[in-house]
């Protein structure tokens, strides 16, 4: 299969939906330049009233969206930040995420919001850096958030042939990576997790850019002995229980590695689904690995020292194989 | 004779890897402050890079298709 | 642009007896502990609500706020059904999931009440935009208050109607209290439609105690969106002749000097209407009593409709939150 970029495939996912459904529109800000790269070529394709570069009035658009939804549209809004879901927070969670259930059913609100998913890249510091997808959670928002460039343009296809609100996240870390891209509008249905490394010692869930991290860190562990079994929930709301248990009792020590806070975090979540309902699969404490619950520092030193990365992982997996080993000796 | 190295700049907040897709010049090359050098293309876009001063191109640093990353050198230029 | 002419005009007053007479049934039933939690009534607004939506086609758009039972009925929603919706019951409009503070009737193009100030007005936004792209002819008209005019997304949501040229009219209640705090203390103008000029925007003021100049400059108004010639501002200069929820008078707030409240209840709405309608010799005592008996009618129709209707079955609960229930349960929480 060819090889693209996964912002590429998101442009070109994004393309062929545009060019089948005529009420898809993307808004947001510099999207007819396509400062993030996402709707390249868009604008001059489909032109401004498709491709609409709004005002620096992120609550305003983002209502705009719900409304035009309820209306019959399917629109698309893209966030040049993460954080600026806090600036839309309100007719995020509380009207676009809420009409639906609290109309009795009596409309839908189909909107695709593109967030970057920050971190992995320093220099962003405290305000462009944060991992948005536990609070919309929280409120019960659908999450998806792809690790390779299939599974981006795949879930971008579900996401927005979604008749709910869907929250896509892009690493910015993933977005200039390649990997294989089916050239036609293939759906990663939501709600499916997926294997992307069989191994025997030590589940891994990783999500968004720590996937890869992960596959790497897998790499040198092998030669250590210590084989991982590595799984993408690739949607983080709904979960893949199926898939996500499976996982859980193919090796009995399962590590989350997640970016956001840890804090009321997903992997917190994880943790807690696992421990509630499959605690007899078990060989010791499920580990959580995320960030801590401060803003991330500008300094590329003090970011490493709280962003998750793959020496983390690593660290965490050679001491479970110590306890373990020692577990055993006892 | 002088020379410089004419570098990738940065190109946005999160762009680190890019690919160099064109080369406009040649080793031997007389180019003028203006003139086209090579297109880089990020995973967001496609940029030209362009010669700041009048010389001669002396070396390709990076062969064509090849991935490279921001801050490298791609070529150097002889000044004059 | 004629105003209401002979029978709309006596079936806007009809329409606004129904607003009054609701509210009263409602205050009385949340008084006792009937129907849950408490209410905010539109009592004294209802021009308004009746001049406006007069002015309106069914498949136009409107948002509506927290005091949003007399925006339902005047778009044509059904009594029956919002009390039902107010008792919690599965035949009110939201089958019990929505309350005082969401009803809606989205066939109707009632895109919903709201509980937080101001939200409604870019949902109203992508309502227009819709109509807009597909060329549907429909105009979006959210419902806010004096309070609103100072919330952030009611002056991006203004800004984004101008430039875009959505088919729009902003209707601002100026009812001149936000709860209990007064629009002189809380505003840096004297009115809200002054506003409308920073956004390049049409704006005026009218008598919003007056169902036909409601009516007259709200179709104005209208008919300039479906035109094409993009949103406008109608301050409509009202007061609530009751306090600001139900439970105001237990709580015995004393924000309102008594000789306003005894001013604007002399221009009620109702009052306003039946002098007309006597005037204009349209309708006689008798008829306005028989309409008033009518309506009271209907609304001890709708009590008892929502007291014979069934609690929402437990799964209701869980259901509605997404559009493919199979694919995607919520949790249940234990």
């Amino acid at each position: 299969m060819r090889q693209l970029r996964y912002a590429q495939a998101i442009n070109e996912g994004l393309r062929q939906l545009m060019a089948d459904d005529p009420d898809i529109f993307v808004v947001g800000e510099d999207i007819r330049h396509s400062l993030r790269g996402l709707t390249r070529g868009l604008a001059a394709e489909f032109g401004h009233d498709r491709v609409v570069d709004m005002p620096i009035s992120e609550a305003a658009f983002t209502g705009l969206a719900t409304g035009a939804a309820m209306s019959g549209m399917r629109p698309v809004v893209e966030y040049q930040i993460g954080a600026l879901g806090f600036v839309a927070f309100d007719q995020l969670v509380d009207q676009a995420m809420k009409l639906p259930y609290m109309t009795g059913g009596q409309c839908t609100v189909p909107v695709t919001y593109i967030f970057p998913a920050s971190g992995f890249r320093s220099g962003l510091a405290g305000q462009h850096s944060d991992q948005l997808y536990p609070y919309l959670m929280h409120a019960g928002m659908k999450v998806v958030i792809p690790s390779n460039a299939g599974d981006a343009k795949g879930l971008l296809v579900a996401a927005i042939r979604s008749d709910d609100p869907v929250a896509y996240f892009a690493p910015a870390a993933l977005l200039a990576a390649r990997g294989p891209v089916p050239e036609d509008l293939v759906e990663v249905p939501l709600g499916k997790g997926a294997v992307v490394r069989e191994g025997s010692s030590v589940t891994v869930i990783a999500v968004g850019h720590l996937v890869a991290e992960t596959l790497r860190v897998a790499a040198d562990l092998e030669a250590e002995g210590i084989s991982l079994h590595v799984y993408d929930p690739r949607t983080l709301l709904p979960l893949d229980l199926e898939g996500l248990e499976a996982a859980v009792r193919k090796t009995g020590r399962v590590v989350v590695f997640d970016d956001s806070n840890l804090i009321c975090g997903f992997a917190g979540e994880v943790a807690a689904l696992i421990a509630e309902h499959w605690f007899d699969a078990l060989k010791g404490p499920v580990k959580r690995i995320g960030r801590a619950t401060v803003p991330v520092p500008f300094s590329p030193f003090l970011d490493k020292a709280i962003v998750p990365t793959g020496e983390t992982l690593k660290q965490v997996v050679l001491s479970m194989a110590h306890s373990a080993s020692l577990g055993a000796v006892a | 004779m002088a020379s410089i190295k004419v570098k990738i700049p940065k190109m946005g907040m999160t762009t680190e890897e890019v690919d160099l897709v064109a080369w406009h010049v040649a080793v031997g090359d007389r180019v003028a402050p203006g003139q086209a050098l090579a297109d880089i293309e990020s995973e967001k876009t496609t940029i030209t890079i362009e010669s700041e001063i009048a010389g001669t191109v002396t070396a390709l640093l990076v062969p064509l298709g090849e991935p490279t990353t921001v801050g490298s050198s791609i070529c150097s230029i002889e000044i004059g | 642009m004629p105003g209401l002419q002979g029978r709309q005009l006596l079936d806007a007053y009809r329409a606004m007896v129904r607003i009054r007479l609701f509210e009263e049934r409602v205050r009385d039933r949340v008084n006792a502990n009937d129907i849950p939690g408490v209410c905010h009534e539109y009592i004294g607004q209802e021009a308004v609500a009746v001049g406006v939506c007069t002015a309106l086609r069914e498949s136009d758009v409107i948002t509506s706020t927290h005091r949003g039972h007399g925006h339902v009925i005047a778009k044509g929603g059904a009594t029956n059904r919002m009390m039902a919706e107010l008792y919690g019951r599965v035949d009110g409009y939201n089958r019990g999931k929505g309350g005082s503070m969401h009803i809606a009737d989205v066939s109707l193009g009632i895109y919903g009440a709201n509980g937080i100030v101001g939200a409604g007005l870019p949902i109203a936004a992508g309502a227009a935009w819709t109509s807009k792209r597909k060329g549907t002819g429909v105009v979006a008209v959210p419902f806010f208050g004096d309070g609103a005019s100072n919330q952030g997304v009611v002056h991006e949501t203004m800004n984004m109607a101008a430039i875009f040229k959505l088919p729009m009219v902003f209707v601002c209640e100026n009812n001149l209290y936000a709860i209990s705090a007064s629009f002189r203390e809380m505003s840096s103008v004297e009115h809200v439609h002054t506003r409308a000029a920073a956004y390049g925007m049409h704006g005026e003021a009218v008598d919003g105690m007056d169902v036909e100049a409601v009516h007259e400059a709200a179709s104005r108004l209208v008919e300039r969106a479906r035109r094409g010639d993009g949103p406008s501002l109608l301050e409509c200069k009202t007061y609530r002749l009751v306090g600001h929820f139900t439970a105001e008078q237990a709580l015995g707030l004393s924000y309102r000097p008594k000789e306003e409240v005894a001013e604007w209840t002399k221009r009620d709405p109702l009052l306003v209407g039946e002098a007309s309608l006597l005037r204009q010799g349209v309708a006689s005592a008798e008829d306005l009593e028989q309409v008033r008996a009518e309506v009271a009618a209907e609304i001890d129709a709708a009590t008892e409709f929502a007291q014979a209707s069934a609690w929402p079955p437990f799964d209701e609960a869980l259901a509605h939150m997404y559009a493919d229930a199979t694919a995607a349960r919520p949790m249940r929480g234990w």
